[in-house]
């Protein structure tokens, strides 16, 4: 078996493994949708069949048993219990487990599938389910993979007259069919007669029946298989589910009741000669009885509608189709439009300075077009829904809260909201980091809830939302807030803070994020050891990100995470130091001021600064970086904002936005404090991305 | 199985059947020798259905009879008192129609949708 299969179902049953948690969760709230059972059966069947094709047959045999039980909950015959939901969320991480150990080489934990193997026989009324069921529902089960066409059938079913007294009955087989599929039937009672000449113990109508199926014609030819000696049955195929196109439309009414046998050619053709609705022509020249008329326009009108509807389907699905790419081609396209951003630069450079060749110039400004759509495009291709990663948080809350005894609801918005790939994975870990924390210390046990008058069970909510070209990220809880004089006073324990030190709140609530704080009495399993959220801040500021934090005493904390939407291309400021140039990420930039050297006289040697009537600390970049030269007269101050700071950083020259393709620094320049990458210019040049966040922190510890 | 029961009330200007129980292959002979003394009386012929708790085919069959004998013999029928039951059954068999058999002239069916006499 090729790797590159073997590969691919993997990657198909982890997809079909997070569909499958995400179907189980609901289930557990409802329990009664056989929908959503349906669903849980049918990702378990795709697992085992193609886990069986594909040479996972430990897979196959272990998701077999869990499909069982599955068919008797479908079935009505097991109800959908709380142990049921535990045991396949079990079963799901065995499956995961199978997989990965494939692919790792190390052995599965045997020993827990045997555990919850055991749980779900244990869960099967008897033992004779044990074994796959023989009979009808076997075999189109497994034929339901890859799905037949759906195929129309007229079926003409005629009984004989003495079907009742040979205890046969037509309804029975009549449902049968409508079993199988979308089904119109029409009795015929057109040799009904009156109650004089009726022996009522006799048949007297026969029927057409129009069905659509995709079991088969051998599944018709079952429902009738008692009954074969003593009817007269007609199944021709009227619409063999591959043509697509609804204006085709369907054969005219008079070919219907020719085809069968209702009237003959020749009498359609005379027909025919009349200008007359065709239907209204037969009945009238009585060659054929109304209910025959109806019931070929019942045929006419089932199989537009079937192809209405597959045609629907097919563009439904035209649009959505779609093709695995695996990320790290992506990510070479990203790269090579980076590149072309970075050359196109170039060009416009020069077109500039050749400013005479205006063909030059136009061909440049065309070219910048392009690439500014293909850019936008290639890191539009890179874009997910967060939805995915909310749903995976959904499992881990519900875990979490009934290991610690609490009940919490997770509610989220916004999950369709876009992000790009890479950010998205680097997201997980902090997001779980902070939910951990909401759930942990944040929403309290049912009693103490219910003592302090809140509803009994806490709630947890999820939500992202587009600002400006970055995603905001809210984890809002309504448990009982951060406890402001706990913190402080750990801050000050652990010499975080100096003794007696004045903090507003909003700094106060900045303190979690230090390394090692922590303020819970007693380690749990999930938190309380101290690392964590100085982590979330450091994998945030990572993104380039920013974390907000805001909290009331027993109505609950909101961490707000403001993320870019992307990591490989970033609208920024472009700066100039001497003969360097910088960027920094437009994004934090609030606004650009003039310094001129009064105002420096003026803040009596600390680097301190008055707008609007506020002071504003600055931090020059010269004497930073140490470069070397006189700075000019008037420079600059580019005024960021960072958590509710505000904090300038003098420049020389502010040159204008800047798309800024992101490089990262090589090996030997990662630790330069106050550099976050570095990006090419137009003219070839190099100019270093600023780390606003570690030159904040940089200048905050200065003495 | 609880026994059917058919009663006729003459009535100043109709004969009222009125049938409860099952309607099935068993009873439908009785029931038709019932039903020709109702038309026998001339008058129009309300069958009431509200006791109706289960239909086969034959049954049916001799509703639909019933209907064919009135139109022959000019004689008004009426079906009262349908219910679920008869609706739910009438539909698996495929009886619900826009439009009456041939001898169906004055639109009387009692199989047409849009003379909500069979709920669909």
């Amino acid at each position: 078996m090729s790797d590159a299969f073997a590969q691919a179902f993997k990657d198909e049953a982890r997809e079909l493994l997070a569909d499958l948690e995400e179907a189980l969760l609901e289930m557990e709230e409802n329990p009664d949708d056989l929908g959503i059972v349906g669903r849980v059966f049918r990702t378990m069947h795709t697992i085992k069949g193609s886990g069986a094709m594909f040479g996972f047959d430990d897979v196959a045999s272990f998701t077999h048993n869990v499909e069982t039980v599955y068919d008797l909950v479908r079935n009505g015959e097991l109800a959908v219990s709380k142990e049921l939901v535990n045991l396949s969320l079990a079963a799901r991480d065995c499956i995961l487990d199978m997989l990965e150990s494939a692919e790792s080489g190390t052995p599965a934990d045997l020993q827990r599938n045997d555990e919850v193997i055991r749980g779900f026989r244990a869960l099967v009324p008897e033992q004779e389910d044990a074994e796959p069921k023989p009979g009808r529902q076997g075999p189109p089960e497994e034929q339901a993979d890859p799905p037949a066409p759906t195929v129309t059938y007229r079926i003409r079913f005629r009984p004989e007259p003495e079907i009742f007294t040979s205890g046969g009955n037509p309804l029975t087989l009549l449902r049968e069919l409508q079993e199988l599929g979308p089904c119109n039937i029409v009795a015929n009672t057109c040799e009904m007669r009156p109650l004089d000449a009726l022996d009522p113990e006799l048949c007297y109508m026969y029927w057409d029946v129009i069905l659509s199926t995709s079991a088969g014609r051998n599944a018709i030819d079952d429902v009738f298989i008692f009954m074969a000696d003593s009817c007269e049955l007609s199944v021709a195929v009227i619409d063999d589910g591959t043509g697509v196109e609804p204006e085709a439309g369907y054969k005219k009414l008079g070919e219907i009741l020719v085809e069968r046998g209702d009237l003959t050619k020749q009498q359609m053709q005379h027909l025919l000669g009349k200008q007359k609705k065709f239907g209204e022509l037969a009945l009238e020249a009585g060659m054929v009885d109304a209910a025959t008329i109806t019931s070929a326009l019942v045929e006419q009108q089932h199989v537009k509608e079937i192809r209405q509807e597959r045609h629907a389907q097919t563009q439904t699905q035209e649009a959505a189709s779609s093709i695995r790419v695996s990320a790290d081609k992506l990510d070479l396209l990203v790269n090579l439009v980076g590149e072309l951003v970075t050359v196109q630069a170039r060009l416009s450079l020069v077109a500039q300075e050749l400013k005479r060749h205006t063909e030059l110039v136009s061909v440049a400004e065309e070219v910048e077009r392009l690439t500014n759509d293909l850019r936008d495009n290639a890191l539009d291709i890179r874009m997910l829904p967060i939805g995915a990663t909310f749903s995976k948080f959904k499992r881990l809350v519900r875990d979490l809260s009934a290991e610690l005894g609490k009940e919490i609801e997770l509610t989220t918005e916004g999950a369709d909201t876009e992000l790009d790939k890479t950010v998205i994975e680097k997201l997980n870990d902090p997001l779980v980091h902070i939910i951990r924390n909401s759930i942990d210390h944040g929403v309290e046990t049912p009693e103490q809830r219910l003592a302090k008058g809140k509803p009994r069970v806490g709630s947890l909510h999820l939500a992202a939302v587009h600002s400006g070209d970055s995603v905001l990220i809210t984890i809002r809880d309504d448990g009982a807030g951060l406890n402001v004089d706990a913190i402080r006073a750990k801050a000050m324990e652990r010499k975080i803070i100096p003794a007696g030190a004045e903090l507003s709140d909003r700094e106060i609530w900045q303190l979690i994020f230090a390394p090692g704080f922590s303020t819970a009495a007693k380690v749990t399993s999930v938190s309380g050891r101290g690392v964590g959220m100085d982590v979330v801040k450091q994998a945030i500021e990572g993104l380039r990100g920013s974390i907000d934090v805001k909290s009331e005493p027993d109505r609950g904390t909101s961490i707000t995470l403001k993320i870019p939407l992307t990591l490989a291309i970033i609208e920024s400021l472009l700066v100039q130091i001497g003969k360097d140039r910088f960027v920094m990420p437009l994004a934090m930039v609030d606004e650009c001021i003039l310094l001129t050297e009064k105002e420096i006289e003026q803040g009596h040697g600390r680097d301190i600064l008055l707008v609007r009537e506020k002071l504003v600390p600055y931090v020059p970049l010269r004497k930073m970086f140490r470069i070397e030269g006189k700075a000019p007269a008037i420079q600059q101050v580019v005024i960021c904002q960072l958590e509710g700071k505000r904090v300038g950083l003098v420049v020389d020259w502010v040159i204008g936005e800047h798309q800024t393709v992101i490089k990262s620094l090589g090996r030997m320049y990662q630790q330069v404090e106050g550099m976050s990458g570095a990006t090419i210019l137009g003219d070839g040049s190099v100019a270093l991305i600023l780390d606003i966040p570690a030159i904040f922190k940089s200048a905050e510890e200065a003495p | 199985m609880e026994a059917a029961q058919v009663k006729i009330f003459k009535k100043k200007e109709r004969t009222l059947v009125t049938f409860s129980g099952e309607m099935t292959i068993a009873n439908v002979g009785e029931l038709r020798e019932r039903l020709l003394q109702a038309f026998a009386a001339g008058k129009t012929v309300e069958l009431s259905l509200v006791g109706l708790t289960a239909i086969d085919v034959t049954g049916l069959q001799l509703l639909c009879s019933c209907h064919r004998t009135s139109v022959a013999q000019g004689i008004p029928y009426l079906l009262t008192g349908r219910n679920e039951a008869l609706a739910a059954i009438a539909e698996v068999a495929g009886l619900p129609r826009l439009k009456g058999c041939v001898q169906d002239v004055d639109g009387t069916c009692i199989w047409r949708i849009d003379t909500d006499k069979v709920t669909v």
